[in-house]
């Protein structure tokens, strides 16, 4: 598992220079206009696909058959992305948390509603892409990934906006928000990726890698 | 004898190809050539013996351990060195880079043998494997899968596409390798020169069925290639044709054993008949190949 997190970690330091100058920028525009949502969803969405990147050059080049040769099973190669899955996540919505921290201070309660949401949007998007990937490769899967999203995005705004014509007052809105939306969302993702994960090992037993 | 792989009456099909209940043992200590067309059945054997695909029948021992796919413990694979006719790495990645990578996979991994196949190859270190050429990449390929407790080669095309000079590099350090006859080659090639060159066992397969299995000194000594007319072609005893060519001025048979033919009274019936004396020829492999592939579309 070690080795296989390795090789993704040192792919991705190939992507380094480039997506450290899209950050440097997108860091300086947030600072200037005091607000991080664009930002913090630019960051989760590389983290999310910086897993396909590294699985699409895995694919390029048969690296699982070559893992699947070595002294690695099945379920370790599935795992793995997975597993760097919720490090590029993590390590994008940490630093988004800490962003938003130093820069827009702990009273920006809404916005923390909004992060938990976009960190949410990614983890059941990816939930479906990965066994997509692993079932019909990177490509076709970038548009299972891309389907997702909208169709949780829409079910979201859907909801929000059937809120509105009943005329749930907003100050109903934020007591469920404070009453374990966030916890409530991270919990959703956190299934549909465990399901995920186990759909796409049997994927994988079924058809190979 | 000792055998580094077993295989029992392996069964497996697809949409249009099956493997046709292929059964064979490997000796240690030797270099096999397993030969045949595209789409043969050399790749499935292979994905087979490795536990890549599932098989749909039959028994597959490697180095003593049952294969089976999907399970749990590879640690057998240790044993086991692999390149495929790719190099498989991501071509972002440094050639130092799969050292790490390769140390946390293998728990035998020889860091010092890797790099001195790195420097006896002139494989740069700080290259990207996307700069390295194709030979350079198939000797990468070839010194990862030496460089850790590996008794066993699996080698699936891993000479292909490569020029003479890097080919006949990497067959040295095959000969290197098994020369304590402890360790084992399993090859499969298009080239067959280079198996004829190392290799001590050719197996071919044709059309997902295993035709022979035969140690090649004798398969060289013993085939031979007849060429007559096809009146004289018909005294040849049947049981030792295995491939027939025709055309308008001559037909040449491939026989399995010329000695028996030559001891015959077949040159001096054939003479009688026709006037002229058929010529005998060796055979190489990959004359025994074609014949085998020519005649079967001439059916």
């Amino acid at each position: 598992m070690k080795g296989l997190i390795l090789k993704d970690l040192y792919i991705l330091k190939g992507y380094g220079k480039h997506y450290g100058l899209i950050f440097l920028f997108l860091l300086l525009w947030s600072i200037s206009i005091r607000s991080f949502n664009f930002m913090t969803m630019y960051i989760v969405i590389i983290g999310s696909s910086l897993v396909m990147s590294t699985m699409s050059m895995d694919e390029a080049v048969s690296f699982n058959r070559f893992a699947l040769a070595a002294p690695l099973d099945m379920r370790t190669i599935v795992k793995s992305k997975y597993l760097l899955f919720l490090i590029t996540v993590g390590g994008g919505a940490g630093i988004s948390i800490l962003l938003n921290l130093l820069f827009t201070g702990k009273d920006s309660s809404y916005e923390w509603y909004g992060f938990i949401a976009i960190v949410t949007l990614f983890l059941i998007a990816n939930g479906v892409a990965l066994p997509a990937i692993f079932k019909f490769g990177v490509e076709k899967a970038r548009y299972v990934n891309f389907l997702t999203m909208i169709l949780v995005a829409a079910v979201t705004a859907g909801g929000f906006l059937m809120a509105d014509k009943a005329g749930i007052p907003e100050e109903n809105m934020e007591m469920f928000f404070k009453r374990g939306f966030g916890i409530g969302c991270l919990m959703l993702g956190g299934a549909v990726l465990l399901i995920s994960y186990f759909v796409s090992v049997r994927i994988v037993a079924k058809k190979g890698l | 004898m000792e055998h580094a792989i077993k295989v029992q009456n392996l069964y497996k099909q697809y949409d249009g190809f099956k493997l046709d209940n292929i059964s064979f043992e490997i000796p240690t200590g030797t270099i096999v050539g397993f030969v045949g067309e595209n789409g043969a059945g050399k790749s499935t054997t292979i994905s087979s013996l490795l536990g890549l695909i599932p098989v749909d029948e039959g028994r597959i021992e490697v180095l003593g351990h049952e294969v089976k796919r999907d399970e749990k413990d590879g640690s057998w694979k240790e044993q086991v060195g692999v390149a495929f006719d790719e190099c498989n790495f991501p071509t972002v990645l440094k050639v130092k880079d799969v050292q790490n990578i390769m140390k946390n996979i293998y728990h035998t991994w020889d860091q010092d043998k890797f790099m001195g196949y790195m420097k006896r190859f002139e494989i740069p270190l700080n290259k990207k494997i996307k700069e390295l050429s194709k030979g350079m990449k198939m000797k990468l390929s070839i010194a990862v899968a030496m460089s850790h407790d590996s008794r066993l080669l699996i080698l699936d095309e891993a000479t292909s596409g490569l020029d003479p000079v890097v080919r006949n590099e990497i067959l040295d350090l095959f000969r290197e390798y098994i020369e304590d006859e402890q360790h084992t080659i399993f090859m499969s090639s298009h080239i067959t020169s280079d198996i004829e060159k190392v290799a001590d066992y050719i197996m071919l397969v044709h059309k997902g069925k295993l035709l022979f299995m035969e140690n090649k000194d004798e398969m060289l000594y013993n085939y031979g290639i007849v060429r007559c007319t096809g009146e004289q072609a018909a005294l040849l005893p049947g049981d030792i044709v295995i491939g027939k060519e025709e055309t308008r001025f001559e037909t040449s048979v491939l026989v399995k054993d010329i000695n028996r033919v030559k001891e015959s009274s077949f040159f001096e019936e054939a003479e009688r008949i026709s006037g002229s004396r058929p010529i005998v020829d060796r055979a190489n492999i990959e004359d025994v190949l074609l014949y085998i592939v020519r005649s079967e579309k001439q059916m």
